[in-house]
């Protein structure tokens, strides 16, 4: 029984990894490319909303991180002409500090406290961003630097000027993301994780050290938004500090919750991309839909698939087993 | 002189605005035990109803207000009855999704009806007065002074009456309270009727003066969110303090600081939530 | 050999006294009883034995080391483990991973190895499952492995959360109310178990309880707790007819 479960999963998963490999093969449009690109990242960032609620947090701030991350790798590269590759890695340190320094204050809080912090802090930061000169204000940052050409041996000299090559940067970091934080909730950490919001004064007195667990999962969850963040900064070309808006950090949660919090990266990643896709045809309707169809969609998922998609084949079984 | 006058009484009407939606988020937290994260955008409903009503339909500006505190009012027992009482029992994560969510369908449905740029209904009551010697616009004292009535109603009805006394009850203690007979479905839906006209009214307050578009129910709510938070949730007399407190502190540090100041304010309720020992809302909520 | 010294301490709060100049020496392998009315500051006590709480004042030494001021998973890691009122399950886990859970503290693992699935992490891993599969078949409750901790019933939840403070491989328990809600079979069963656990583990028990046979029959010693003050302690037949303890309990024991 475990055995044949094990191998549908992981033909389920090759699958998976390689329709995603092959999506920009199959649908070569650069607009269409560029809209996997954002579902790729907000697939990256309701993973990360997914592993802190495992916690017991609910983050209404997650954009900050993606702002922070942003920022970050932007200035590296513009004052001192760091390459954007490393700015990936900078911008996802940067996010993990600061991540590190709030979360050892705040995560001594809980329930709706947290989320009440975590929305402040996300306007804090935006703030912080769209007021200061040294950030570029209000006008955010323009004409940052694009990923510097690699040259692969066999593959030849690749320019990162069009969305195909940049979605396989995406591709790797979501990659590198989705299983991290896969092995991360399937684990001793995860089962540590879970634990806390369940009953965190048994969990110490079995010696476990609250704190730490809940730093080391907001850290993580927030060091790849850093990454994703700094990726869209020099994948777009340019930053402003509006785009990172309380309500893009409620589309996180809301884009998570459908996906379905079973699984940190499944539904992440189901999430991210099936609500990207539906907003960006959306888009071309009319801008206006957008509002109205997240919070509907959150509206209705509430009342009939709290545990999102991925539980629908659960609830289908249950209907089915009831006629 | 006329300076400080003037910097006191747009304080007063910062502070207005600020305690009649404390007010009302007091109430919803207290009954319903929800944080109603769509009470900003019911401010903002109600601010678009005026100005639906006063400046597209000409109708008087006293009876738009009136027509829009039962738009709002309405709108918010709606919510209440279709959303809210449902998700009452489950786990507060859901209720919390759904507010949201309802704040954005709300925001959604707003810029589509009133497309474009941010709107205003200009003043209603034009001209200006001299009080010791300064200038003082005649309509911003009259706001002042309809929200203080306003509260000093509110805190009468609930301090004097049948239904402000089972509202306090219900707050304090519900499973005791329906013991004791009172209705709760009922209570929560006059609660909710009553902070959605609150809200409509500090919204209708709002637009003969500043510019409104359908986006800003997010910082306003939470502004009334540090209020109750400094004031302490349930209490009538601390939002009134609180409110003072805050509006004149941001109206002094928009004009001195400028922009940074609004930082302050988030800074200051994280703080709160931070220090407070069991949490400012007493009742704390886990997600699970 | 005192496994644990607590030496006076006393603890205010709101301006009630809790507790007030509070002795007990426990010795290494005995199962000692903490008995009192309601409200006697009993499980305040075991709060800050365990380090859920800081006493006002006092000190409280484990094995010679003073605990007090640590954190509750520094304190389990030092070997003293307590159990909770009501079960002290994870309500949404099944009984098996209740178990796997309560073995944190058994050989751990650090966070890369975790992380990367080091053979040793694997072996681990498979030790802590047949480990903690062993435990629920000496506790019968194999049938049940995979249920959630609430739906089974009240008195196996409890040798749960018994079974799980003994997971932690703790030398010391602080039993807070073991039998509190059980039927006097379960309760029995309970109570044989914890004289297992001393004798054949070689562990210290502490237990608070107001089932009085029980704690007449399991433990070796009994300390009453008065007002947050200790008004007698000895063996449990000096206790039954002292006359103050008498006195604090007329009316309200259990016998």
């Amino acid at each position: 029984m475990n055995f044949t479960k094990g191998t549908s999963k992981g033909i389920v998963l090759i699958v998976l990894i390689l329709v995603l490999m092959l999506l920009p093969v199959i649908f070569p449009n650069p607009a269409r490319i560029g809209m996997f690109i954002s579902c790729g990242v907000a697939s990256i960032l309701a993973m990360g909303w997914l592993m802190i609620l495992r916690i017991g947090c609910l983050s209404l701030g997650q954009v900050a991180f993606l702002a922070i991350g942003g920022y970050t790798s932007a200035l590296l590269a513009q004052k001192l002409g760091v390459s954007p590759w490393i700015g990936l890695l900078g911008g996802g340190v940067a996010s993990g500090l600061v991540a590190f320094g709030i979360g050892v204050v705040f995560l001594k809080v809980r329930g709706l406290s947290l989320s009440i912090i975590t929305f402040a802090f996300a306007e804090v930061v935006r703030l912080v961003f769209s007021t200061l000169g040294f950030f570029g204000g209000h006008g955010g940052i323009l004409e940052i630097p694009k990923f510097n050409p690699l040259t692969l041996p066999g593959w030849g000299t690749i320019q990162f000027d069009s969305p195909f090559s940049n979605y396989y940067i995406l591709l790797m970091i979501l990659f590198l993301c989705g299983i991290f934080m896969w092995r991360m909730d399937h684990s001793a950490l995860g089962r540590t994780f879970k634990s806390l919001p369940q009953n965190e004064d048994l969990a110490e007195s079995l010696g476990v050290y609250p704190l730490r667990y809940k730093v080391i999962n907001f850290v993580t969850a927030c060091f790849f938004a850093g990454v994703a963040g700094a990726f869209t900064a020099h994948y777009y070309g340019c930053l402003y500090p509006g785009s990172y808006s309380v309500h893009q950090s409620i589309i996180v949660q809301i884009q998570a919750t459908v996906g379905g919090a079973s699984s940190v990266a499944l539904g992440g990643l189901l999430g991210g991309f099936l609500m990207v896709m539906v907003e960006s045809w959306l888009l071309n309707v009319d801008a206006r839909w957008v509002f109205i169809f997240y919070g509907s969609v959150i509206i209705v998922v509430t009342f009939f698939l709290p545990d999102g998609l991925l539980s629908l084949p659960q609830k289908m079984k249950k209907v089915l087993n009831k006629t | 002189m006329t300076e400080l006058m003037q910097t006191i009484l747009n304080s007063l009407v910062l502070s207005a605005n600020y305690i009649l939606l404390a007010l009302g988020l007091s109430l919803i937290f207290g009954i319903l035990r929800v944080l109603n994260f769509a009470h900003g955008t019911f401010y903002i409903c109600g601010a678009y109803a005026v100005y639906a009503l006063a400046k597209m339909a000409g109708i008087n500006y006293f009876l738009a207000t009136l027509m829009a505190m039962g738009v709002v009012g309405g709108l918010g027992i709606l919510i209440e009855a279709v959303i809210l009482f449902p998700l009452a029992e489950k786990v507060k994560v859901a209720s919390l999704g759904a507010i949201l969510g309802v704040s954005m369908v709300l925001e959604g449905m707003l810029s589509f009806i009133f497309e474009g740029e941010d709107v205003t209904i200009g003043s209603y009551f034009k001209g200006t007065v001299s009080l010791m010697g300064a200038t003082l616009s005649v309509e911003r004292i009259m706001v002042v002074i309809l929200c203080g009535i306003i509260v000093l109603g509110l805190y009468l009805w609930i301090r004097k009456t049948r239904q402000g006394i089972a509202i306090r009850a219900l707050a304090e203690n519900p499973k005791v309270a329906s013991l004791q007979g009172i209705n709760t479905r009922s209570i929560r839906f006059l609660v909710m009727g009553i902070a959605s006209c609150l809200a409509a009214v500090a919204g209708a307050i709002v637009t003969p003066l500043f510019y409104i578009n359908p986006f800003m129910g997010g910082s306003i709510v939470f502004k009334a969110l540090l209020i109750v938070a400094v004031g302490g949730m349930g209490s009538i007399e601390g939002s009134i303090l609180a409110g003072l407190l805050i509006g004149f502190m941001e109206s002094i540090g928009v004009t001195y600081l400028g922009p940074i100041a609004e930082v302050a304010s988030f800074i200051v309720v994280i703080a709160i939530f931070l220090f407070r020992p069991r949490g400012l809302l007493g009742v704390e909520y886990e997600f699970h | 050999m005192p496994i644990l010294e607590i030496k006076a301490i006393s603890h205010n709060f709101k301006g009630l006294t809790a507790l007030s100049q509070i002795d007990i020496t426990v010795q290494e392998g005995e199962i000692l009883g903490i008995i009192g009315p309601n409200g006697a500051g009993k499980t305040t006590l075991f709060n800050i034995i365990s380090g859920f709480l800081r006493p006002t004042y006092g000190k409280i030494l484990f094995r010679g080391k003073n605990i007090v001021g640590l954190r509750p998973d520094v304190i389990a890691r030092q070997g003293l483990v307590r159990s909770f009122q009501g079960a002290g399950l994870f309500p949404k886990a099944s009984c098996l991973e209740n178990l796997i859970m309560a073995h944190h503290l058994y050989k751990e693992i650090g966070f890369w190895k975790t992380l990367l699935h080091t053979k040793s992490y694997a072996a681990r891993e498979l030790e802590v499952k047949d480990k903690s599969l062993q435990i629920l078949e000496t506790l019968h409750l194999t049938g049940v492995k995979d249920a959630g901790a609430h739906d089974i019933p009240y008195g196996h939840q409890k040798m749960l959360g018994i079974a799980m403070a003994l997971a932690t491989d703790a030398q010391m328990l602080l039993l807070d109310e073991p039998v509190a809600g059980m039927n006097p079979p379960e309760a029995q069963a309970m109570a044989e178990e914890i004289r297992r656990i001393r004798r054949g583990l070689g562990k210290t028990v502490v237990l608070v309880e107001h089932n009085m046979k029980m704690v007449m029959g399991v433990c070796d010693r009994v300390v009453v707790i008065q007002y947050g003050q200790k008004i007698a302690q000895g063996k449990p037949e000096e206790i039954k007819n002292d006359p103050r303890v008498i006195k604090a309990y007329l009316g309200t024991a259990e016998r």
